[in-house]
């Protein structure tokens, strides 16, 4: 199969649900053309070269970009589902053929951003990726929240936009060259570039300081956009790092490891610290996830090696799936009672027990309690920080475990303890949703215990 | 046979699932299914004994599987006489805590038995994993049903106990995940790392301040769960709160993880930290064992005083433990199960008059010897098991403690011999207050004696009592064989 087939698949699909919008108005959308392509985008992955080179070297196909436009195509096929399931217009605005098509370009964006070739490539697929997003994120109209928030993410994104050309253009300019790998010989101003580009990956990783708004885009945002950011997008920061640091910044790397560090507990300690004070759900998902991003950043301590990078990349699929699940259940909720505050998970074992008990293991996954994937994939990246010798940021890591731990734990007992004194709303239920997020609870199990998932990443890379 | 101890961790598992199936609203089939689960799994526990060869002094009934083997994970299993009589305990009290709080749970019975069961598995899994990452799994998954069954299931102030008591472990393992990755990329087996605790033993060398650390970071998960003074707070509020059930078990089995713990695990992989931090642990027993028992004294509620007279009977273990003579060790292995037998059986007994009055303050009773005569008879025997008078399992365990600990540590055992004083002191007062006198509250003359069902309960337990007491040889000599190779495994290196 030829190796831009998904990119192309996406690309066609874009394309065709606009003429389709055009020609047959917004009624005349077939959603199956957008989950669709991606379904079929996923299926083909498997059977692409392992490794390629199109277009001189611009797009290049390898092992890891396989694996992240894996957990792309996952995650937009879920949000793109989870989307279409009985949407609710007056909080997430009309989703039809303008919204998929925004979200096939983000999702376009993301796949070609890992198969960039050169920085040029490179800065285009993180554009789109973007753009899009911020687009989808100011989605509901009729929401004043969801405004502010697209609001504040498109002038931070302006922001780190333009930090990443100036460092980009410096780069270039510096170096003479687009090519994306270490310059032959030390760069002046080597440290300003640095920070740039580290900067511009920190907004989209959202580690602190870069992490202001995460948590207002989150919570106005339509949910099934605020998954796509969770998940997709995080693991497009975390796709563009990677990028980085095999690219211009590959010698640099052993000295940036006290920054990366202090950066990983950073965020873990500031994600975890101000998620115990949320009450809105949603907005306690983005200080999870803001942490979340600490604990990937562990398996970069030891130095760049393999068993780190199949660590990482373990450790994102395991929290996107996780991710999928729990923002699955909140959507259902949102739709049942129309909010997202952590009150109305009270008493939802009574009310919907396969909701309560799917929300319980991906919550328990993400605090990372065995036998749960959470489980092992932390124990992966603590393992690789340790071999570096980082057991202080093991030890904070730990500890903001345990203090994540007592957070997720709130959830769970307004769900499982609480549940005397009038309840709220029960909801129908029985959407398609459902077998998704059941599908993705028994991928949180199985994949905790067993260990394939984990060995065949790291035999592919 | 090969397979009997993952068998034994999942059965309880398979059986958590079956229950599953049962519609909620069929509370009488629940819980008869659930007994009868909880039998099969005792009586596929009655191989590993008759199966068990006492002489070795090694791991039986070996299970070694690759798990995960890029990370030098292994699926490994085994027990020796260590571990064969607290699985046995395990097993052993599953069924009679179902039997034992059979009216005691009003509500969401279906979900409280589940939880039961995964608990079980948790549990079995700690005593029997000998890789410390499948170890550390276990450890973890007891948490959840723990922390449920005091949320869900307790008293008024039951959030309050289970928050604590799931952050005082959490707490507690952090350090010990430090401690395992830097035990495992210190250890090199033919140039690959290893979770495997055998090969840890052979191949693992650290100077000895750094044992001191890695001891000491073990030491704090386990001390936690022991409870050992000044880590105990989170026990009585667990205990006051947590169902009868869940006291049960959380005496019985759970605290058990936390002396098995040292035994296993921290004692022989850092003897050097060990010694360094002796005098340190041997005064905190010593405290502990004293503070437990005068604490109890002070109780008004039954359940506190068991509470805290846990405390100090669990400060006995690890006195003997830490004596680190053979008379020592087994006899703090003993009275783990001992405590298991005989603490267990309290908090049943305790459940059968909070059952009838919803009350277990002792100003509430008074002259029930009168009214419940057979249930007289069989608390006092527990009473006095806990005390420790010959003839019944305290003594034995306790004696053997204390002539190991006579060898190495006349003061602290000199010391520790007055906890027995006093343990007399609490248990037969509250005995007295509960029992003799008249009675003084005009609801307890009503009272039910025993039922047939509670008295089946506490029968095996009597018999266990008696038995131990008189005629524990069959005990010692398992044990025996292990706790000499322990201790030469600590004296050599």
């Amino acid at each position: 199969m030829p190796a831009w087939l998904p990119e192309a698949l996406i690309f066609f699909s874009l394309v065709f649900l606009l003429l389709q919008e055009s020609f047959a108005g917004e009624r005349g959308v077939t959603p199956l053309l957008a989950w669709g392509a991606q379904a079929l985008a996923l299926f083909c992955l498997p059977f692409l070269p392992g490794e390629a080179s199109l277009l001189g070297g611009s797009f290049l196909l390898h092992p890891q970009a396989l694996l992240f436009k894996a957990i792309f195509l996952l995650s937009a096929l879920v949000c793109t589902l989870y989307a279409v399931e009985r949407p609710n217009p007056d909080r997430e605005g009309r989703i039809r053929g303008e919204f998929l098509m925004t979200l096939q370009a983000s999702l376009l964006g993301a796949m070609v951003l890992v198969s960039a070739g050169d920085l040029i490539t490179l800065l285009i697929g993180l554009e789109l990726a973007t753009l899009p997003a911020v687009a989808l994120s100011a989605w509901a109209r009729r929401n004043p929240q969801s405004g502010e928030g697209g609001l504040k993410y498109v002038l931070l994104a302006a922001l780190s936009s333009a930090l990443l050309l100036f460092g980009f253009a410096l780069l270039i300019g510096l170096s003479g060259s687009l090519a994306l790998e270490a310059p032959a010989r030390p760069l002046p101003l080597q440290g300003l570039v640095l920070a740039l580009l580290l900067a511009g990956a920190g907004f989209k990783l959202s580690l602190p300081p870069f992490h202001l708004w995460a948590a207002d885009v989150y919570q106005g945002a339509p949910t099934p956009v605020a998954i796509w950011l969770s998940t997709a997008s995080k693991a497009a920061g975390l796709a563009f790092l990677f990028q980085l640091l095999q690219g211009p910044l590959a010698g640099a790397l052993p000295d940036m490891l006290p920054l990366l560090a202090l950066l990983a507990v950073l965020a873990m300690s500031l994600g975890n610290l101000v998620a115990v004070l949320q009450q809105n759900l949603k907005r306690f998902m983005a200080y999870s996830s803001i942490s979340q991003a600490g604990y990937l950043l562990l398996g970069l301590l030891d130095g760049w090696s393999d068993a780190g990078l199949a660590a990482m990349l373990y450790y994102m699929l395991v929290y996107v799936i996780g991710n999928l699940v729990v923002f699955g259940v909140i959507l259902e909720r949102e739709r049942d009672c129309g909010a997202t505050e952590i009150e109305d998970f009270r008493g939802l074992i009574r009310l919907r027990p396969g909701l309560a008990t799917a929300m319980l293991l991906g919550l328990l996954s993400l605090a990372g309690i065995p036998p749960l994937a959470g489980f092992t994939g932390k124990w992966f990246l603590f393992a690789q920080a340790a071999a570096g010798g980082w057991y202080w940021v093991v030890l904070l890591a730990a500890v903001n475990s345990t203090i994540s731990l007592y957070y997720y734990l709130r959830i769970v007992r307004q769900m499982f303890i609480e549940v005397d004194g009038d309840l709220p709303v029960r909801g129908d239920g029985g959407t398609r949703a459902g077998r998704i997020i059941a599908a993705g609870t028994v991928a949180i199990c199985l994949a905790g215990i067993l260990p394939w998932l984990y060995e065949g990443m790291r035999g592919m890379l | 046979m090969e397979f009997l101890l993952p068998v034994l961790t999942f059965f309880p598992l398979l059986a958590a699932l079956v229950l599953l199936l049962i519609p909620a609203r069929a509370e009488g089939t629940l819980k008869n299914a659930a007994l009868l689960l909880g039998l099969v799994e005792f009586a596929l526990s009655i191989p590993l004994f008759t199966g068990f060869a006492p002489a070795v002094a090694g791991m039986q009934f070996l299970v070694d599987l690759d798990w995960i083997p890029l990370w030098g994970v292994s699926f490994k299993m085994g027990v020796d006489g260590i571990s064969l009589f607290l699985v046995l305990l395990t097993t052993f009290l599953l069924p009679l805590t179902i039997l034992g709080t059979w009216n005691a749970v009003e509500h969401k019975v279906k979900g409280y038995l589940i939880l039961f069961f995964l608990l079980t598995t948790g549990m079995i899994g700690v005593f029997v994993s000998l890789d410390l990452f499948l170890f550390y799994v276990f450890w973890e998954i007891t948490l959840i049903p723990m922390y449920f069954l005091i949320g869900i299931w307790g008293g008024p102030r039951r959030i309050y106990a289970a928050v604590k008591f799931f952050l005082f472990t959490m707490a507690g393992s952090v350090l010990m995940l430090i401690a395992i990755l830097f035990v495992y990329w210190t250890t090199s087996v033919d140039g690959h790392h290893t979770f495997d605790l055998l090969l840890i033993l052979e191949h693992f060398r650290a100077s000895g301040s750094t044992q001191t650390w890695l001891f000491a970071a073990f030491a704090l998960a386990f001390a936690i769960k022991v409870p050992m003074f000044p880590l105990h707070t989170w026990l009585p509020d667990a205990h006051v709160e947590a169902p009868t059930g869940g006291s049960v078990i959380l005496a019985g089995v759970l605290l058990k993880m936390g002396t098995y713990g040292f035994l296993r695990f921290a004692m022989p992989m850092f003897p050097a930290g060990l010694k360094a931090l002796l005098p340190l642990l041997i005064a905190l027993c010593v405290i502990g064992i004293l503070y437990g028992a005068w604490l109890s004294i002070a109780q008004s509620d039954v359940k506190k005083l068991v509470a805290y007279s846990s405390v100090s009977h669990l400060g006995f273990v690890m006195l003997g433990l830490f004596a680190l003579t053979p008379e020592g060790v087994t006899g703090g292995i003993l009275q783990m199960i001992n405590h298991g037998i005989s603490t267990g059986a309290l908090f049943l007994a305790v459940g059968v008059i909070y059952e009838r009055r919803h009350t277990r303050k002792i100003a509430d009773f008074g002259g029930l010897a009168k009214v419940m005569p057979v249930y007289a008879v069989i608390l006092s025997i527990v009473c006095l098991s806990s005390i420790g008078l010959p003839g019944t399992n305290g003594f034995t365990g306790e004696f053997l403690i204390l002539l190991g600990a006579f060898k190495t540590q006349p003061w602290a055992a000199g010391i520790s011999a007055t906890g027995v004083i006093f343990a007399a002191v609490y248990i037969l007062w509250m005995y007295q207050r509960v029992m003799f006198g008249p009675v003084t509250h005009e609801v307890n003359e009503k009272l039910k004696d025993l039922s047939a069902r509670e008295f089946i309960v506490f029968l095996p337990l009597l018999v266990l009592i008696f038995w131990i007491g008189v005629y524990p040889d069959p005990f010692l000599e398992r044990i025996g064989p292990a706790v000499e190779q322990i201790l030469s495994t600590i004296r050599t290196s």
